[in-house]
């Protein structure tokens, strides 16, 4: 109560300032008259009596002062002074002031910035409703670390035996392709599937129309569905006609209508590539599938329930169902997480270690500008003395320097924090197209209070030191007319120290941004097994009933893929062939490197080796092919022979397996003539005789090892095929090799697939090269990333190293110019100020090294083909930053064998 | 020297509340009332009242206004309020305490101990 009066008070004396002087001057003066006639009536002179009341009075500006100070408003009026001085110094001295604030300003900008992407994807509230009560579910394994997605068969027994959960639904990973048959044509778009009560558990609105309910998913006539749009495909494709409502497309085979559009802005997993979402039914024995993981849980917790608790409810429920069900659930046990970390927290991995980069460098900024300020604290030497000679304390006087470094920080701070506004543009402009919620990195509050609250910590962090030690200084040596300080020795062996710290950051950032760097060129240039050049590639999907027969669906829940996918397969293979320009031809289900639309994994059994429990079945990638594939793609054959126009459906069914294959399942066997047989459709599938090894290929990125792969001709699939395969079969890749990469030839190529069907979609032509480079994405944005900041600490240890070196010259000029006099060669004054500076960075690349040891595993799950540890990258960066020190040293260095041996002299 | 000056602030405090408290008063006034109460016996710098009427104002104790002086001059009038009331009781109540208890001290004769 009485503080808050006080407060009042103050505040309002703040607000009424001149009110208040006038006030004391008023009083003041009527205080001196009134006693002044006092005296006169009691018979003083009138001047004596003026002269007396003053004097009894006592000084008045002093006593206002007092007054000024009872009301608390006296550490303003000093705040003010001292920040007016401040503002005056940075005046007097432009060049520091700019290097300061620029520096800082760097430092700050790459600390918003990748906060901001932090804050963005870790710290800000999902937009959903209940958020605090939203968990994710995925399973994992008990034994080994891994995670995998959920079955609607685990949906089915976690509904059905939890008791921390008030409701649990289900939505597929990621966005699968389909092609929508419009009336503008046929276009490829993406599906998420989920349950319908997903969307009011997240509390989504629509837009138009309504939300999907439990009816809607019930496929009662081969698949067809209702369903709902995303707004920014509604908006897109549709131009926000409210007309869409109840209208009918095809879907592939399926009929699919529309019965409304999502609220804006709703995209759970952020990657923007969901256009509608389809009901996926999870009730039933048909729907209900143990073995197929494919699918993320999102569960509300009751009220009340922590994460903890139902994280080990959740472990006996998957103990128990691990009993039940050995042959799905052995080793599955649930991992319970809130849901942001689930959709989210694998991103933290990637920006947790860009922040402490961001650390360094602003660490590396402040050391600069406390040496600076040490600098300039001995040119201020005078200033101090005066102003504790007039009775300044010391505590006074260290905050009148911190107000000055706080203030510089404040400035670097606004313009770091306008600079992250492009900062943070560069980011999201280098983000691979796969990071989530890109376009979501903004400012907020947070980020707001996060860079005020660095700045401020920064300013006091640069400022402390030199002001402590500014302030000790001694009086009588400091006022003494050009005399030489006692303390130099020691100021200067700080600044030393802090340079040492400056080389030995940068030099741990530059270890960091070289290796990245490494990872990237090894990345680039490793062999992806196949060949690149001079290799078109384009994509088809085969639309409609004509390809796909779905009237058996519902009998034997398998589609048909009919005998017109071959003939139109070997059409297109002949149209391109016959291309001017074009060598050979060929078609596989999926590109390698390329975005894979199934899960890729086929089991299988090997004939003639005991049977296996089916969790520990052997599994390997599965492609099937045209005959011309490795020619086409320069696969070498490593052992017997590639697929034949002899191997056809009715010939016995043969198999072509890569190195890795052979080498996991046949270590010391000849694969060759081993018969294995694929689980895709019981009955319908054939034993396959492997007839050939050929070389690995890289199937998802440079940096992912070969997996065992096997590869089919086309034509000899089984005819049904279960829904999850359906996409697989209809879509290929095909890849032409080319004389040239020409722009018209690779239109031709499009024009003519495009034009023998046309409901078919053709997409993603390109060449092979460029797909291959697409797979690099994240190695190029962390490179450029690590990189850039490496470079701004690298910029910033020359300037430090620079700064010192100058002022050690002119520190020393006395005793150079003593040296010279003496008959020392500019030679030898050169090496003398080299050698100081070499000293400097050697001592802060040997600490550097050693710090680096500590911090290089953080970045190791990045590398590829470099060990952290690697000699050559660590040679080269440390011979990198010496260099770069010997010159920021040679510059001011120059000057010493400059100094007139006179002028030093008479200088004293 | 610190500490002097203390018990001196606190006196002057307490000092100028009483002289409000017998009915309002401007500064001058204030420094009159009390050298008439203490028989001239007390000196006090007059400058320094200053900041301990805007300190006990700040501290709600006292209140002012501007009024008229004697003179027919502009003045500001410094009068108690009721917290400054409970102050000055509780204050004249602990001096007297501490007064009595020292002069009990000091009036301790041998034969008493």
């Amino acid at each position: 109560m009485s503080v808050l009066k006080r407060l009042r008070s103050w505040l309002t004396w703040m607000i009424k300032r001149p009110r208040l002087e006038r006030e004391m001057e008023t009083e003041v003066r009527f205080h001196i008259d009134s006693f002044a006639e006092d005296l006169i009536r009691s018979g003083v002179p009138e001047p004596e009596a003026r002269r007396r009341a003053r004097i009894e009075f006592g000084g008045i500006e002093s006593h206002k002062d007092a007054v000024r100070a009872s009301l608390g408003l006296r550490w303003w009026d000093e705040l003010w002074a001292d920040l007016r001085y401040a503002l005056r110094m940075m005046r007097r001295n432009p060049g520091f002031t700019a290097v300061a604030v620029l520096s800082l300003a760097l430092g700050v900008c790459a600390n918003t910035t990748i906060f901001s992407a932090i804050n963005a994807l870790l710290f800000r509230r999902l937009p959903y409703q209940n958020n605090d009560r939203l968990v994710g579910l995925l399973n994992r394994s008990f034994s080994q670390r891994g995670i995998q997605g959920v079955s609607t068969g685990d949906l089915a027994n976690w509904r059905k035996q939890n008791s921390v959960f008030d409701q649990i639904e289900v939505t597929s990973t990621f966005a699968s392709k389909n092609v929508l048959v419009g009336p503008g044509g046929s276009e490829r778009v993406g599906i998420q599937y989920l349950t319908p009560g997903l969307l009011g558990l997240l509390g989504v609105k629509p837009i138009v129309g309504r939300l999907l309910l439990n009816e809607d998913a019930n496929p009662t006539n081969q698949g067809a569905s209702n369903v709902v749009l995303s707004y920014t495909y509604w908006h897109r494709r549709y131009e926000d006609d409210p007309h869409i409502l109840g209208k009918s497309f095809f879907m592939d085979t399926a009929m699919v209508t529309v019965v409304g559009v999502l609220q804006p802005g709703f995209d759970l997993w952020g990657t923007g590539d969901t256009d509608i979402y389809q009901p996926l039914s999870a009730e039933g024995a048909a729907a209900v599938d143990m073995t197929n993981r494919w699918l993320l849980a999102v569960a509300r917790l009751k009220p009340g329930v922590k994460l903890e608790q139902a994280q080990s409810s959740m472990d006996v429920v998957a103990r128990r169902l691990e009993q039940a069900y050995p042959d799905s659930n052995k080793d599955v046990g649930v991992k319970v997480q809130s849901l942001r970390e689930t959709l989210f927290g694998w991103v933290g991995q990637i920006l947790y270690p860009l922040f402490a980069a961001v650390a360094f460098v602003l660490l590396i900024a402040c050391t600069n500008i406390a040496n600076l300020m040490l600098s300039r604290a001995s040119a201020r030497r005078k200033e101090v003395g005066i102003r504790s000679a007039l009775g300044a304390s010391r505590f006074r006087l260290i905050r009148q320097m911190l107000t000055e470094s706080v203030l510089l920080a404040l400035l670097g701070g606004m313009l770091g924090l306008a600079l992250s506004f492009w900062g943070t543009k560069a980011f999201v402009t280098l983000a691979p197209q796969w990071y989530p919620q890109a376009k979501e990195i903004t400012m907020d509050g947070r980020v707001l209070a996060f860079t005020l609250a660095i700045s401020i910590l920064t300013g006091i962090a640069f400022g402390l030191a030199p002001a402590l030690r500014a302030s000790k200084t001694d009086l009588t040596d400091s006022l003494k007319e050009g005399g030489r300080s006692s303390s130099a020795g020691s100021r200067h062996r700080t600044r030393s120290i802090f340079v040492v710290v400056e080389v030995a950051l940068a030099l741990v950032l530059l270890v960091s941004a070289g290796l990245m760097m490494n990872t990237f060129l090894r990345v680039l240039h490793a062999s992806p097994g196949f060949r690149t050049n001079r290799v078109l590639t384009l994509e088809f999907r085969l639309t409609g009933t004509k390809y796909l027969d779905v009237t058996p669906l519902d009998k034997t829940g398998f589609a048909v893929v009919t005998p017109q996918v071959e003939i139109f397969c070997r059409r297109v293979l002949e149209g391109i062939k016959a291309l001017p320009g074009v060598d050979s031809v060929a078609l596989i289900d999926w590109l390698p490197m390329s975005d894979r639309m199934d899960s890729p994994e086929r089991g299988f059994t090997i004939a003639g080796r005991p049977p296996v429990l089916p969790g520990e079945k052997p599994n390997a990638l599965f492609s099937a092919i045209s005959l011309e594939y490795f020619r086409v793609m320069d696969i070498p054959l490593l052992r017997g022979r590639f697929p034949t126009e002899q191997d056809t459906e009715s010939a016995p069914w043969v198999v072509v397996i890569n190195d890795a294959m052979a080498r996991k399942f046949w270590p010391n066997q000849d694969p060759i003539g081993q018969v294995l047989t694929l689980d895709t459709v019981p009955g319908e599938e054939r034993p396959r005789e492997v007839v050939g090894v050929v070389g690995n290929v890289k199937q998802f990125a440079s940096r992912v090892d070969p997996n065992p792969e096997i590869y089919a001709p086309y034509q000899q699939q089984p005819k049904q095929s279960p829904s999850m395969f359906t996409e697989t079969r209809l879509h290929k890749s095909l890849v032409v090799r080319t004389s040239s990469e020409s722009k018209t030839l690779m239109d031709t190529v499009r024009k003519t697939v495009a034009e023998m069907d046309k409901q078919s979609p053709v997409f993603g032509i390109n060449t092979v090269r460029n797909v291959v480079e697409n797979s690099t994405t994240g190695e190029r944005f962390y490179t450029q990333l690590l990189g850039s900041f490496a470079i701004v600490a690298l910029l910033l240890a020359a300037i430090g190293i620079y700064g010192v070196i100058s002022y050690s010259v002119v520190e020393r000029s006395h005793e150079i110019g003593v040296r010279m006099a003496l008959g020392a060669q500019s030679g030898q004054v050169l090496r003398l100020m080299l050698k100081e500076g070499l000293t400097l960075s050697a001592l802060g690349v040997v600490i550097g090294l050693t710090a680096s040891f500590a911090a290089v595993p953080l970045l190791s799950v990045f590398l590829y083909g470099v060990k952290p540890y690697d000699p050559l990258t660590w040679s080269l960066v440390s011979a990198f930053l010496m260099a770069v020190t010997l010159v920021a040293t040679y510059l001011p260095g120059r000057r010493a064998t400059q100094v007139d041996p006179m002028v030093a002299l008479r200088h004293e | 020297m610190g500490k002097q000056i203390d018990l001196l602030q606190g006196t002057l405090d307490m000092l100028i509340l009483k002289a409000v408290s017998l009915g309002p008063l401007h500064g001058y006034g204030v420094l009159l009332r009390i050298q008439q109460i203490s028989g001239e016996q007390l000196e006090i710098q007059q400058g320094s009242l200053y900041p301990a009427l805007y300190r006990l104002e700040h501290q709600g104790l006292i209140a002012s206004e501007w009024g008229e002086s004697d003179n027919k001059r502009k003045a500001r009038f410094y009068r108690l309020t009721a917290a400054g009331r409970r102050q000055l009781q509780s204050e004249t109540e602990k001096w007297n305490r501490m007064a009595s208890l020292i002069a009990g001290i000091l009036s301790t004769t041998p034969e008493e101990i």
